[in-house]
């Protein structure tokens, strides 16, 4: 069965970028981009490079970053199963409901065509 | 079971550098192992955030002599069992500001030495870069005041780079979505607010020695309100603080003139001085109080870099 992780950034779901299903196979790439936000790519249509970036709480003091706490969930989310049809919810800010162990995750955009910057 | 390898230094705060200190990939993505030497194997995936010819290389440092158990340990955690719920830590060093948790490595690497992980990435020989909003040290940087705006704008202006042999092409598109052109002198900024409205540092060392430019128009300038004008000129400053309706000059400068849509003016004769910054700039004074409504052009420098031994 194929999976899809469902991300809602809370805008209400009713234009562009509001939110995504995004195919686990698509995902490329999970990393930190500073101590409160984490990127992850996924692959867009044709060429483009899309991404989801995270808002969180900064734990780099303490137990670590969260880029592997939601490096985890993702994972197992993209493993879940039998018993779903399909689609994960992995942050829906629209109506509160998160993946567990992911209810630290404050924000959460889509960036459609985004690009890396090496 | 699609397993999830992950990845991380010492000390874990950014990561889309080209040196993420986490890394987190899909085992599907493996490509192959390579001994760099007899103390270092590095192990590398595709698509490295994306990019079809982007790779990421994970560099371990382990016992001498031991490349063909650590890829067989390696082997052995990247198809770790349904126990492992699809995320498999392979390495996880970060203790060095993270105080209440341990480093940890996999069980399969027990006994060969190995340490914290080096993580490069290679975006291949294209790719698109994002823009530094205020930076001023990458070439792609750019003020606030070159940020189109409304609904439907492109935002900042967009980055990409490729290099062709020993030619180093850089494209910088930008929306005029809401910027303006006061139309009180030619030579003057286009760009909003009180904010810099700089596109492109000349940067020698991303770009190479810039020999030449071009502009093409995309879309043809129009207003929303206000006089519109479409003679829109590219020229290059010294300053990195020039704000809309300010002085940008005419230094190096592509005098497009009016352009239509699929049009490029090409100009082999700028000689741009390193570290200057590159506006849009009114060509002449036919504007009065223009908001742009549409105009999309895109800026196309070529460059090398010295020959070295």
């Amino acid at each position: 069965m194929k999976k899809i992780l469902y991300f809602a950034t809370g805008g209400g779901a009713d234009a562009t970028s509001e939110s995504a299903a995004i195919l686990a196979d698509d995902i490329s790439t999970i990393v930190p981009l500073t101590t409160t936000t984490t990127l992850m790519y996924y692959k867009g249509a044709g060429d483009a490079i899309n991404a989801i970036k995270f808002g969180h709480d900064n734990t780099t003091t303490t137990t670590g970053h969260r880029v592997k706490d939601i490096s985890r969930g993702i994972a197992e989310a993209a493993n879940a199963g039998p018993h779903i049809n399909g689609i994960v919810d992995i942050v829906d800010l629209d109506n509160s409901v998160f993946y567990p162990g992911l209810s630290f995750i404050t924000s959460c955009a889509v960036i459609l065509e985004t690009s890396v910057d090496f | 079971m699609e397993n999830y390898l992950y990845f991380a230094h010492a000390v874990v705060e950014t990561g889309e550098d080209g040196a993420s200190e986490a890394l987190c990939v899909p085992a599907k993505n493996y490509i192959g192992a390579d001994p760099i030497d007899a103390t270092t194997t590095a192990f590398t995936f595709r698509n490295a955030y994306g990019l079809k010819s982007g790779v990421h290389t994970v560099k371990l440092s382990h016992t001498s002599g031991k490349t063909k158990e650590v890829i067989r340990a390696f082997m052995s955690g990247m198809n770790a069992t349904p126990h492992s719920r699809g995320f498999v830590v392979m390495i996880d060093g970060e203790t060095g500001t993270a105080v209440n948790k341990d480093a940890y490595v996999n069980p399969v690497f027990a006994g060969l030495g190995i340490t914290v992980p080096v993580m490069d990435t290679n975006s291949g020989d294209t790719g698109k870069i994002r823009g530094v909003a205020s930076g001023t040290t990458l070439a792609h940087s750019y003020g606030l005041g070159a940020t189109s705006l409304g609904s439907g704008a492109a935002g900042a202006p967009q980055y990409a780079r490729s290099e062709v042999g020993d030619i180093i092409i850089t494209t910088i598109k930008i929306d005029l979505m809401g910027l303006k052109a006061k139309g009180g002198d030619a030579g003057d900024v286009i760009g909003v607010g009180t904010n810099p409205a700089y596109i492109y540092k000349n940067n020698r060392n991303e770009n190479g020695v810039i020999f030449k430019q071009t502009i093409s128009c995309l879309e043809v300038a129009t207003s929303a309100s206000g006089t519109v004008t479409d003679d829109i000129n590219f020229a290059w400053n010294s300053a990195a603080t020039i704000d809309y309706d300010e002085a940008g000059g005419t230094g190096s400068e592509i005098n497009a003139g009016a352009m239509v849509t699929g049009q490029i003016v090409e100009d082999n004769t700028a000689a741009i001085t390193e570290g200057h910054y590159a506006y849009l700039t009114e060509g002449s004074a036919e504007a009065s109080d223009c908001v742009f409504a549409t105009g999309q052009y895109l800026i196309t420098l070529y460059g090398a870099k010295l020959a070295t031994a």
